[in-house]
């Protein structure tokens, strides 16, 4: 079987490489390598209200909308939204597989699915405190008629309506005034 | 089969802690993640950069005969690499035994490292913490001009060095603990004696937590 496209990203260096694009989409953020042990890379948003800011690989769509796996090493700040995945259009959302780590702290972490118009989620039982206090191990997956998520291993959610039909690029993003999304590994793979 | 990396290199439901893995291929260093520096004047020496050989990697040649002249790789001070739960792996070589060292591993004020070293009679592991002093124990490898394979990791108690596949040297004395900062990937090639100039090579660096 000849080999498909597949991404590494070790969030380690001086500096995020350049076949990444920083979206401002609301604001003007950052982006920065962290100087500690297992800092990864942060993304900051701008400071007003909604200002967000994501990664991605400006429109570059090499990974399936319907054979595809996503895996992120991340944790998001108390009280902002920020999240990972593979979308299609990054700015509008659409055509895509993504982790949600909301604002409110006790909600859950959420699996969404976008088709061209409309996104769905559905809840893990994986709060978001959890997911802000310490990095954890997402794995999303879409096979040909559902999408999946698990943290840490274990099965999390699954999801069957809203399904993307386009092409995606890998993705993570934050949302709300001065929050971080951190992240030290992804990994995205055609299958 | 899994077609994961991650499910290969972590533990079923683990949390992956950083890691870098460098393969030296390609047009030109990757200056996003390498900080390149260098004694004055280097640019216009050779051979400096991706070396066109098979199995070349990545080589820097020092600017002149001045003792003490450099070429280094780092993060730029982006240190992600735990002083005392941390390993790395190197292949390298010096291509001159006379007066040229070369040393990798990870570094700051502290550090835990391979010493391809100028003049010794064999390679060295080197460590170094700065609260308490710098040490250095031979391996059985001659100091010589080959490519080698180089392994180390410490639990902050124990560094222990690989050469070639074989445990070849432990310290437990002036190595990096907890409170010495944490490390950064560091290459370099040096001039212990002046001379000529002195080049050194490597083809492969990764480093990860533990």
């Amino acid at each position: 079987m000849a080999y498909k496209q597949h991404f590494i990203e070790w969030f380690s260096g001086k500096q995020l490489p350049s076949y990444w694009n920083t979206d401002n989409i609301t604001g003007t953020g950052t982006v920065s390598m962290v100087d500690s042990v297992d800092g990864g890379l942060t993304i900051t948003a701008g400071s007003g209200g909604s200002d967000m800011t994501a990664i991605e690989f400006n429109n570059k769509t090499q990974f399936s909308p319907n054979a595809s796996t996503c895996i992120v090493v991340g944790k998001t700040t108390a009280s902002k939204q920020g999240g990972w995945g593979m979308l299609n259009d990054v700015s509008a959302g659409t055509h895509g597989i993504k982790t949600v780590i909301n604002s409110t702290n006790t909600d859950p972490v959420r699996l969404y699915t976008a088709d061209g118009s409309e996104s769905a989620q559905t809840a893990s039982s994986f709060i978001c405190s959890t997911a802000q206090a310490s990095f954890n191990a997402y794995k999303m997956w879409i096979e040909s008629s559902n999408a999946y998520l698990s943290i840490n291993g274990v099965l999390e959610a699954t999801k069957s309506n809203n399904m993307p039909t386009s092409a995606m690029q890998p993705f993570a993003y934050v949302r709300l005034s001065s929050g971080i999304t951190h992240i030290r590994y992804m990994e995205c793979y055609n299958t | 089969m899994t077609d994961s990396i991650y499910d290969q290199l972590n533990a079923y439901g683990t949390v992956a802690k950083q890691r870098v893995v460098e393969n030296f291929t390609g047009d030109a260093l990757d200056t996003d993640r390498w900080q390149l520096t260098h004694s004055i004047g280097n640019d216009s020496n050779s051979p400096n950069g991706m070396a066109d050989s098979v199995d070349g990697g990545f080589q820097w040649t020092t600017h002149n005969s001045n003792t003490g002249y450099y070429g280094q790789l780092s993060f730029n001070g982006i240190r992600p690499f735990d002083p005392v739960s941390s390993g790395w792996i190197a292949v390298t070589r010096n291509h001159t035994t006379t007066d040229t060292a070369h040393y990798a591993g990870l570094h700051e004020n502290s550090y835990f490292m391979i010493q391809g070293a100028g003049n010794e009679t064999y390679f060295r592991l080197s460590t170094r913490n700065d609260t308490e002093g710098t040490g250095n124990t031979n391996t059985s490898i001659s100091s010589d001009t080959n490519w080698h394979v180089w392994k180390a990791e410490t639990n902050g108690t124990t560094v222990s060095l690989y050469g070639d596949g074989v445990l070849e040297a432990e310290r437990t004395a002036y190595i990096p603990s907890s409170t010495t900062g944490s490390l950064e990937p560091f290459f370099q090639v040096y001039n212990t004696n002046g001379g000529t100039s002195k080049t050194s090579s490597i083809r492969y660096f990764e480093a990860y937590n533990t």
